[in-house]
């Protein structure tokens, strides 16, 4: 959820897509404007934060860069539970990953939080040559399942500060903030949260 | 990046002995070892790499040889197949109708989910034997029993001149696209708060 | 040649344990797995020159060595090895065939199962998104270089000649070079299909695959289970969990126990990645793939396998800690004790392998060799990183979901790692998936006490200058002449300086049984080279193997003495001591100074044990 006040905006942010579409290149590129062209696979999930100032709010992002690997889709839930937002990543050059991505978006809107902003991004964009997956293709899905779409290029930056500053100016000003992002704090040091066994 | 997602089918070769599945194997594998065991453990074990629509597959094939003294053995072996192969000579009308006992051996010893639909493929070997003149087992007669095994897809193939048989596994590879969709079936747990039984071993030290 | 005393007990001579145990049709069976493995074509490395006992073969790394040609080119031919003057299968050579007869169960009751992998795409390799399927050499000298300079610790040096990643992913059993492999590890599911192959690409080694467990249940279905097979110079190792195969390959001279023991860890690996829930998968469906489940996590197996070659933790299962000033363990050791106390289940800083601090919940206990797959994990996993330049912060946050066998098998526990430098990382580990805020709050507060009392640089310190040295020791290097004498000086064989300590002490191994952890003497001449340093710990292995033979009841002392050591081992309740002595040294000197090593080791226990941290006692 993105809780607001003095138009200072806290929103989780989660990117999900097939492997080496290139979520953390993105991240990457945005949060330290750096690019690696062999970027490790991602073990898990990476967390970073970054703050962006639009016109009216600054928001802060806290990032969940997921891996892409086969076997954390079930545990996906983990990372975009109470997500206010929602990047969906595809290379433009494998069609699959486009598969994979609108995948994604049909578990988003089944199972995420229904206020999502979410956003198509089309990777890889400097790759024209290779290019599998139209831009009209991915547009016209965008625009069926209430998502923005972008192409994006974590190699030359194109449109990576866009699609964040996209997903700020859409992001909810006037949201309660119902549940924090997943902060669960015990009373304090020595108490432990309700379990009855021994181990939290 | 990955662009091509890659298969594994365990496909399982059957049939008579004699009706020259090592040959086929032969002509459409290149292999590079001589099958030396099939007569002590009872199959050899070849893999092939399949192009089939913009997808690989590599297909691990189970030559298994037709002894009776092996037969205990088909559970073990035909674990977790994903085709099979039925091999027959169109000159011998025996292996031919052997093929009832080959398929149902198979559906029992390897008790797949869905038998009704298990991908199967006829093979009927040797047809350029003697110009065709000595064939007893005529095409339309190896078609009607496919048809009523489910629509199996039948090919006719001679080893000699390799007709027919990157056909076969051609189709192997698309019937197997079919009948797997892949549901998620990794789900793993995670431990529950207030719930968690701590298991905890008494790992042995090795 | 060797010759071998032990001072209680009579010591084994540490030949391979694999008693051929007569099966049930024992001709038809081994005629049968005879044949089937001529037809596996392994290929016999070259006979070694006498003399040259760190020469296993030609090649400069590890494992990976393959055997060197000298002019015997292993043949292929229509079945069996044809290697001109090298033992081969053949008719001739006897083969041992293992076959213990066990009850055919599944699993051993109350046990808990003790992962580098091409995926399912063929564009994806190891662990590097890259379109490549090899590692770049540019990037990996980089890292071998930064490396060398960081620590200048020659016994980090087995670092620079290893290649981390899956290599070779060309190969196939057709391979001439994969077939000279010294080991391989290989895990394929109950139905023959392969998940993993430490050389080559798993798919391409579909038959192989086929045919090892063709073996497994050719055997399995005459009412026995295959363990160890000996064939020639090769041991073939089985483990069976459940609907996972795990087989090891292994011309290496290594012990069988200590071959299971690598096969058990490196299925521990695979489960710390997925939990065992897979079991399941195969349940549901025989035909399961599992391959692509293990994409991107070749570096994290080819490390574990390189560990067996230079960690001791891998046959000890216990764990070492990085030697440090007792006041600033104990700091380490608060704050940790507070974050658990807050509702982590563990907490552990760790700097590479080695433990700072640790701590757990009240009754929750870590197995050593939890520890060691999982620091493996953390280590070799380049993403946890997140190093990319010198400007560039570390703000690396990660959080995943981690199995830890021994402590559960059956489900994921979550893992906070953060790396506060290259080497130096925290690990907080929680049952619950939304903690990660309370997570990264513990961490600020343990670096808080980390910068205050300036812990990092400590670390540092400590990698670069090390710990205990064999040079070091306060021992009287002097024999004092007795009135027994002569009073001729007594020729002891003195070392100089810069070659060993006192008396030919080349290097030791302490083990603390009660606090499961061990210490070792850093590396010094003449135990300088990686070959050198992997040639002892092989050699303190199959010592370990010897005095824990089971049945044979405990061993208490062994002497060996052979033409590359003189190794010296005593086993107490308490603890353990392994020495290597240059070959000449005096045996009774030997003993003398072991026994003082035992008292250096209690007089600075404090720095290089972590006290009060036994398993079960938190």
């Amino acid at each position: 959820m993105a809780s607001s006040g003095n138009k200072n905006i806290n929103a989780k942010l989660v990117l999900l897509g097939d492997v080496g579409a290139g979520k953390s290149s993105l991240v990457l590129r945005f949060v330290k404007d750096q690019f690696v062209e062999f970027q490790e696979s991602t073990i898990g999930a990476a967390f970073f934060s970054q703050t962006l100032a639009v016109n009216d709010a600054t928001v802060k992002f806290e990032i969940w860069d997921t891996a892409g690997q086969e076997r954390y889709h079930s545990l996906a839930p983990m990372y975009y539970r109470g997500a206010a937002a929602a990047i969906i990543v595809f290379d433009i050059t494998n069609q699959a990953s486009f598969e994979r991505a609108k995948k994604w978006v049909q578990e988003l809107q089944a199972q995420g939080n229904p206020n999502m902003v979410m956003a198509l991004a089309g990777n890889k964009a400097d790759l024209l040559d290779a290019r599998k997956v139209s831009a009209e293709e991915a547009e016209i899905y965008a625009q069926e399942n209430s998502l923005f779409f972008m192409e994006t290029s974590a190699k030359t930056a194109t449109n990576v500060k866009d699609i964040f500053y996209e997903i700020a100016k859409r992001l909810p000003r006037v949201q309660p903030a119902e549940n924090p992002t997943g902060m669960v704090l015990p009373n304090g040091p020595g108490a432990t949260a309700v379990s009855s066994s021994c181990c939290a | 990046m990955p662009s091509r997602r890659r298969t594994l089918l365990k496909v399982i070769i059957l049939g008579d002995s004699g009706v020259g599945k090592t040959s086929l194997m032969n002509q459409y594998v290149n292999k590079k070892f001589s099958n030396q065991y099939k007569a002590t453990i009872g199959a050899d074990f070849l893999t092939k790499e399949v192009q089939f629509e913009d997808r690989l597959f590599t297909l691990q094939i189970w030559d298994t040889a037709g002894q009776e003294r092996f037969q205990s053995l088909g559970v073990a072996f035909y674990r977790g197949a994903d085709c099979c192969v039925l091999v027959y000579d169109v000159n011998s009308m025996k292996s031919f109708e052997n093929l009832n006992n080959w398929r149902e051996e198979f559906l029992i010893q390897a008790s797949p989910s869905d038998p009704e639909n298990f991908p199967f493929v006829l093979i009927g070997n040797k047809v350029d034997v003697d110009g065709g003149n000595s064939r007893v087992v005529s095409e339309k007669k190896a078609k009607a029993w496919c048809a009523s095994k489910g629509n199996i897809p039948y090919f006719e193939t001679s080893a000699k001149e390799g007709t027919n048989v990157e056909e076969a596994f051609q189709c192997i590879a698309k019937n197997a696209l079919k009948s797997g969709e892949e549901e998620e079936l990794y789900l793993p747990d995670t431990i529950d708060v207030g719930t968690s039984n701590q298991q905890r071993s008494t790992g042995c030290e090795c | 040649m060797a010759t071998s005393d032990s001072s209680s007990s009579p010591s084994s001579s540490g030949t391979e344990f694999a008693d051929p145990n007569p099966s049930t049709d024992p001709e038809t069976n081994s005629e049968r797995v005879q044949s089937q493995l001529e037809s596996m074509n392994l290929s016999q490395p070259s006979e070694v020159s006498d003399g040259s006992h760190t020469e296993f073969s030609g090649g400069d790394d590890d494992d990976n060595d393959v055997a060197s040609a000298n002019g015997n080119e292993g043949g292929v031919s229509n079945g069996g090895l044809v290697s001109e003057g090298v033992a081969g299968i053949s008719g001739e050579e006897e083969i041992e065939v293992s076959l213990r007869a066990e009850n055919p169960v599944e699993m051993e009751a109350g046990e808990e199962p003790p992962s580098p992998t091409s995926s399912g795409y063929d564009g994806e390799r190891g662990s590097s998104g890259g379109a490549t399927s090899t590692y770049k050499a540019d990037d990996v000298s980089e890292d071998e270089i930064r490396e060398a300079n960081v620590d200048g610790d020659t016994a980090s040096q087995h670092e620079a000649a290893w290649l981390p990643g899956k290599r070779h992913v060309d190969e196939d059993d057709a391979s001439m070079s994969w077939r000279k492999r010294k080991k391989h590890f290989f895990i394929l599911s109950n139905s023959g299909k392969p998940i993993y192959s430490r050389y080559g690409d798993e798919h391409k080694l579909a038959g192989f695959s086929a045919t090892l467990q063709a073996i497994i249940s050719f055997v399995e279905n005459g009412g026995d289970r295959v363990n160890l097979i000996k064939a020639g110079k090769h041991q073939v190792v089985f483990l069976v969990k459940g609907p996972i195969y795990l087989v090891c390959i292994s011309c290496t001279d290594e012990t069988y126990e200590y071959l299971r023991g690598q096969l058990d860890l490196l299925y521990g690996q695979m489960i710390l990645i997925l939990t065992k829930s897979i079991d399941r998968c195969f349940e549901k469906n025989a035909k399961f793939d599992m391959t692509p489940l293990l994409g991107g996590t070749d570096a994290v197996f080819s490390s574990l396998v390189h560990s067996f070659s230079w960690n001791p933790a891998t046959f000890l299962h216990a764990y070492t800690c990085l030697p440090l000033p007792y006041a600033l363990r104990q700091a380490t050791g608060t704050i940790l004790q507070d974050v658990c106390a807050s509702g982590v289940l563990f907490s552990l800083l760790m700097c590479r392998h080695k433990v700072v601090s640790l701590a757990g919940a009240q009754k929750a206990s870590l197995h050593p060799d939890d520890l060691l797959l999982l620091s493996n994990f953390v280590m070799s996993s380049e993403s946890f990183r997140q190093v990319l330049n010198i400007l560039s912060i570390r703000t690396s946050e990660s959080f995943s979901p981690i199995c830890l066998p021994r402590y559960n098998a059956q489900a994921f526990l979550h893992a906070y790692v953060h790396f506060f430098d290259d080497d130096t990382y925290v690990i907080l580990l929680t049952t619950r998936s939304d903690a990660f805020h309370h997570l990264k709050d513990c961490r600020v507060r343990i670096e808080t006490v980390l910068l205050k009392s300036n812990i990092l640089s400590v670390v540092q310190r400590s990698i670069a200058e090390g710990g205990m040295r064999v040079e070091d020791l306060p021992i009287d290097r002097r024999r004092r002449s007795s009135t027994a004498n002569q009073g001729q000086d007594t020729a002891v064989p003195e070392v100089s300086v810069g070659t060993g300590g006192p008396c030919g002490l080349w290097h030791f191994m302490y083990r603390s049984i009660y606090l499961d952890q061990y210490i070792n003497s850093e590396f010094s001449p003449p135990v300088t080279s990686h070959r050198q340093q992997k040639s002892l710990y092989r050699a303190y292995q199959k010592l370990y193997a010897s005095m824990h033979v089971k049945g044979l009841g405990p061993h208490k002392t062994q002497y060996r003495r052979d033409e590359n050591y003189t190794l010296l081992c005593w086993v107490t309740p308490d603890f353990e001591l392994y020495a290597a002595f240059d070959p000449l040294a005096d045996k009774a000197m030997a003993i003398k100074i072991c026994n003082q090593v035992c008292q250096r080791v209690k007089d600075v226990e404090n720095e290089v044990f972590l006290q009060g941290a036994s398993p079960f006692s938190w």
